[in-house]
């Protein structure tokens, strides 16, 4: 419920951005003239909409995983990109001792910022980014053994099917990766995070095995770490008129 | 600098998915476990000194193995987790020609479930633990003199939870 709050306010400040950076762009046009020695090109402005391909992937080879994630990015300035990410996963903790499904969804929102000087016409990024991610789950600890050594008895396997639902959790994540024009508007990515959760719903005589958007969680650490690979489709809403110029 | 950051992502990719496939799923040998009860046997004439057992053979009673102690006077045995009570057989000197003596102990608690980690899963403790000695007909061939609980909680394995006199 809370969620489909969030998801409204990130479309409408999505949004709410093509509005202000349409209006800025009316005076900008027509103030390059041309000079000799120069090069002009066109530098693309639009909204970046991604699919994580990786999750697409996991999702067909890992029976104990199903996930979905897009990605949107809005380039605000020459280098700085306006980004977030919102998925959907569901994991399953299926070993010895415990087996545990998680189920939830989650959002991130943040900034990229390019590094990466591009050779002329050409739209590729390599890029830092922060994030703040938050996500509501709920877990399900299907069935867990009763740990002994001994072997004296036959293993105590309790299916217990207890659920644990309305838990969130938010961390911040720092993230780095690269993204290639492959053609046309497209772009193929590639980027790897690293997150520290801040804070994470308590269950009582049991743990967060698994937080969407975060993945897997340690027993005795808050930090985390995932990747993502994409394929994005960049919608230009407008361009900007750049010079370079030429060495004679 | 950017190349570098690119060779940066690039070994940051390569040792995330090495570190990936070393998950700490693996239940280490030192995290504690579901306690057994500690059992230590006492001269039933001179109750301050323990007494060492003889071929004490212990078997619960619908288990068809039995687990042998010898030359020790504190033994170890497992209660059964699924179950608020476990039975057991207690056969001293089993290896004489006589077969030696027999005794029944009924152990009863409540067990409570501890989450320990997602490796190991959860352990169980007893509480409310009682221990009875069955009455059995041929009285000539029971051996206990006395039991007497020490500890009504069973969490660990270092204190002994009951003493035997025979």
């Amino acid at each position: 419920m809370n969620l489909k709050l969030t998801y409204t306010y990130f479309i409408s400040s999505i949004l709410l951005c093509f509005g202000m950076q349409s209006f800025a762009q009316e005076n900008s046009t027509d103030e390059y003239e041309q000079v000799s020695d120069s090069i002009f090109f066109k530098d693309k402005y639009g909204l970046n909409i991604g699919l994580d391909l990786s999750r697409i992937g996991q999702s067909f080879w890992d029976l104990d995983y199903q996930g979905l994630e897009i990605s949107a990015d809005y380039r605000y300035s020459e280098n700085l990109y306006i980004a977030g990410e919102l998925g959907n996963e569901t994991s399953t903790f299926n070993e010895e001792n415990i087996i545990n499904e998680t189920d939830g969804s989650y959002i991130k929102l943040g900034v990229n910022y390019n590094v990466y000087d591009n050779w002329i016409g050409m739209q590729n990024l390599i890029y830092v980014g922060i994030r703040y991610g938050f996500a509501s789950y709920s877990q399900n600890l299907q069935s867990y053994r009763i740990y002994t050594t001994d072997d004296y008895f036959p293993s105590d396997i309790r299916d217990v099917d207890v659920s644990f639902s309305n838990l969130t959790a938010s961390w911040i994540e720092l993230q780095a990766g690269l993204r290639v024009n492959i053609f046309d508007n497209f772009y193929l990515g590639a980027h790897i995070q690293l997150k520290n959760m801040i804070s994470v719903s308590e269950i009582n005589n049991f743990d967060n095995l698994y937080v969407p958007g975060f993945r897997r969680t340690f027993d005795n650490s808050s930090i985390g770490a995932g990747w993502g690979y994409s394929i994005s489709y960049l919608i230009p809403i407008y361009s900007k008129t750049k010079t370079q110029a030429v060495d004679n | 600098m950017k190349k570098g950051l690119v060779y940066g992502i690039i070994s940051a990719f390569v040792a995330l998915s090495i570190y990936s496939c070393e998950r700490d799923d693996i239940c280490a040998e030192a995290i504690v476990t579901t306690p057994k009860l500690v059992i230590e046997f006492f001269d039933a004439n001179n109750p301050g000194n323990s007494k060492n057992v003889n071929s004490l053979l212990v078997r619960e009673i619908e288990n068809d193995t039995a687990i042998l102690f010898n030359s020790t006077s504190t033994i170890a045995i497992p209660l059964k987790t699924d179950a608020i009570e476990t039975k057991y057989i207690f056969n001293i000197n089993s290896q004489s020609e006589s077969g030696g003596l027999i005794d029944t102990l009924n152990f009863s608690y409540a067990t409570v479930e501890t989450y320990l980690n997602r490796a190991c899963g959860f352990k169980a403790d007893f509480i409310d633990f009682r221990a009875r000695k069955e009455s059995i007909e041929l009285d000539e061939m029971n051996w206990i003199r006395d039991i007497q609980v020490r500890e009504t909680a069973i969490d660990n394995e270092s204190e002994t939870h009951l003493y035997l006199f025979y």
